[in-house]
């Protein structure tokens, strides 16, 4: 069972089959980033279809339970969720709406200030709003996981002390090994797991790690091994960051402010490491931590500590 | 109906007896407020469990009326919160609409309201709609329509059409009411003509009340037959007056189109405590038991019931 954290590839046939081929079982598909309330109705709604046109080989995860099923029938699971909070259009009660709709899991805000809190490439990180204590505590009650990977440092451990369920790194790389503002220290990891939260390390994003685009899978693997000494064995997990089938002007996109705004971020379009250039290479990551680990290590570090996880946050 | 939404007016239709109803959460609203709407209803309706229960299927009715709940059935009286997006009819389907009207007094990109002076029909859009809303099994309803898109909306649907609310121009002449010939045509698709109580489109206009909603009962069951007539009674309680401005007004805030009096409900059918009493005056008015039965609740449900299966 392979479960990843952050995938957010270009969702089309080509890229499930690659999915379905490197026998990934479930992952967090962004499906929301800078989008408006309406603009991600459209891509929720999208999806809906994609789901219907592609069912032989993926499936809509709502639950832990649709992700063992997901496993046992062979096909790629789908777990909606969006790396902002803005597309809740700032309105509580739609936080149920759209998880009844899939949308479990939710990071606050990305890289930038919104009204919740400061991104982590905000200059100045102002913390949690009083509006996203509410939001945190609405995804609470909902079961919504709380994601701050993208979230800066203050608005994160506020974020971390006011949420009543753990929350997650989904997608991260420690900055002891390699520093950027993007990546946590290791306070920062030690912090979320001993509040009980989740880290998942990133692995197609060489320009967070220290050998960058030299970056193997094994090297990874050490990556994922400085987390691991941090936070254990139990509370870590893939978060592969997979952007396969991005066109260009997507990187630019995601790299500025609300989409369009000034440059926040200046990102490498198709990040890779060497081994896992594509969905269909989650096999290599499975050997580099299957040579590293013991088969009870890997297993919880390649799914089945995602899903204690979720079953614990989503409470179905 | 749709009374402004709260503890008290939940207390109050199911304390009227009603075990279910339609309630329109979105008008002129576009995607994004629709969408809101959907989520505030389900909100205020969890809020009040206790009283009140969310109707996904007609199972949820029965439950309703085992638990002694007023079940609540969302609706829209528009179709701009699917934002002109076909593909979007799903989403909404699974958030749990279950009742829509493609278009609202007005034209719009799918077709004309039955106060456009010009109707155009049904248009591509319109028809792209029809077919979504019968995939996703949402019961399309022609109460705000044109004559001719919903003519248009008659032949173009698979499955059973609907009016939620509407009245019989053979009594009173107005272009909100339905002529005898379409009603037939809707009950001959299988559908249910629910019958409004609004004073203005009845027989003897501001004047009217229950008893010309009586006669009016009376003489749609004559055209259509019993099994086709129900109650749809477009009660609007509690709301302000700012509503009926809303509603009457082109896209919410344009011209006049319809010019409603503070309270358009009639005397006899304008509080949910006058649901309790409709039965008897119902009864009064020479209507059988058996279409008193179908009227106030067999006809829906069975509608319902065909409506709401996704076709897959």
């Amino acid at each position: 069972m392979i479960v990843d954290g952050l995938v957010v590839a270009k969702p089309n046939r080509e890229l499930f089959e690659s999915l379905k081929k490197g026998g990934l079982t479930a992952a967090n598909f962004t499906c929301s980033i800078w989008e408006s309330l309406e603009a991600t109705i459209n891509n929720v709604a999208d999806w809906t279809q994609r789901f219907e046109e592609n069912k032989d080989i993926i499936v809509q995860i709502k639950t832990v339970a649709d992700i063992e099923k997901a496993r046992d029938d062979g096909k790629v699971g789908i777990i909606l969720g969006w790396q902002n909070s803005s597309g809740y259009g700032d309105y509580l009660p739609n936080v149920r709406l759209f998880k009844d709709l899939g949308v479990g899991i939710v990071q606050l805000t990305y890289n930038s200030a919104n009204s919740v809190g400061g991104g982590c490439y905000e200059s100045r990180d102002g913390g949690l709003s009083d509006f996203g204590r509410a939001l945190v505590e609405e995804m609470n009650a909902a079961g919504v996981l709380v994601d701050l990977s993208h979230v800066g440092p203050v608005t994160s451990k506020e974020a971390i002390d006011c949420s009543k369920m753990p929350v997650a790194y989904t997608h991260c790389c420690p900055s002891a090994l390699f520093q950027h503002p993007r990546n946590k220290s290791d306070d920062q990891l030690r912090y979320i797991s001993q509040h009980d939260g989740f880290v998942g390390v990133g692995a197609a994003v060489p320009h967070f790690m220290p050998k960058g685009w030299d970056t193997t899978v094994d090297d990874f693997v050490d990556v994922l091994d400085h987390v691991r000494n941090i936070v254990g064995s139990d509370q870590i997990g893939l978060g592969t960051d997979l952007v396969q089938g991005q066109p260009p002007e997507f990187f630019d996109w995601i790299g500025r402010d609300k989409g369009t705004g000034r440059s926040v971020t200046s990102l490498p379009a198709f990040p890779v490491i060497k081994g896992f250039e594509d969905g269909a290479d989650y096999h290599n990551i499975v050997r580099a931590i299957e040579r590293r680990y013991s088969s009870g290590d890997a297993e919880k570090i390649l799914g089945r500590n995602w899903l204690a996880f979720l079953q614990h946050v989503w409470r179905n | 109906m749709i009374p402004a939404l709260s503890r008290q007016s939940l207390v109050e239709m199911r304390d009227g007896g009603i075990t279910a109803a339609v309630y329109m959460s979105s008008i002129w609203d576009d995607a994004g407020q629709a969408f809101c709407n959907i989520a505030n209803t389900q909100a205020v309706i969890r809020e009040n469990a206790d009283v009140a229960t969310l109707v996904r299927s007609v199972s949820d009715i029965d439950d309703a009326s085992a638990n002694g709940k007023i079940g609540i059935v969302i609706g829209w009286q528009n179709s701009d919160g699917f934002g002109q997006r076909p593909q979007n009819v799903e989403l909404f389907a699974d958030a749990g609409l279950r009742t829509v009207s493609l278009t609202f007094n007005s034209a719009n990109a799918a077709g004309s309201g039955c106060y456009e002076p010009n109707d155009g029909g049904l248009t591509g859009l319109g028809r792209d709609l029809v077919a979504s809303c019968n995939r996703a099994g949402i019961l399309l309803d022609l109460t705000h329509i044109g004559d001719r898109t919903a003519d248009d909306i008659v032949n173009a649907s698979q499955r059973p059409v609907c009016f939620t609310h509407a009245h019989a121009r053979a009594l009173k002449d107005h272009v909100r009411n339905k002529s005898d010939d379409l009603m037939r045509s809707v009950a001959r698709k299988g559908g249910v003509i629910g019958l409004g109580a609004l004073r203005h489109f009845h027989r003897r206009g501001l004047e009217s009340d229950v008893t010309d909603y009586v006669q009016a009962v009376q003489h749609v069951i004559r055209v259509v037959g019993e099994d086709h007539v129900a109650l749809g009674s477009d009660m609007t309680p509690y709301q302000p007056t700012s509503f009926h401005h809303y509603t009457g007004r082109h896209k919410g805030n344009g011209k006049i189109m319809q010019n409603y009096s503070s309270l358009p409900a009639m005397p006899g059918l304008s509080t949910f405590d006058d649901h309790k009493h409709l039965e008897t005056r119902l009864r009064e008015g020479g209507v059988s038991p058996s279409a008193c039965e179908k009227f106030l609740h067999m006809n829906w449900r069975r509608l319902f019931a065909e409506s709401w299966s996704p076709l897959r």
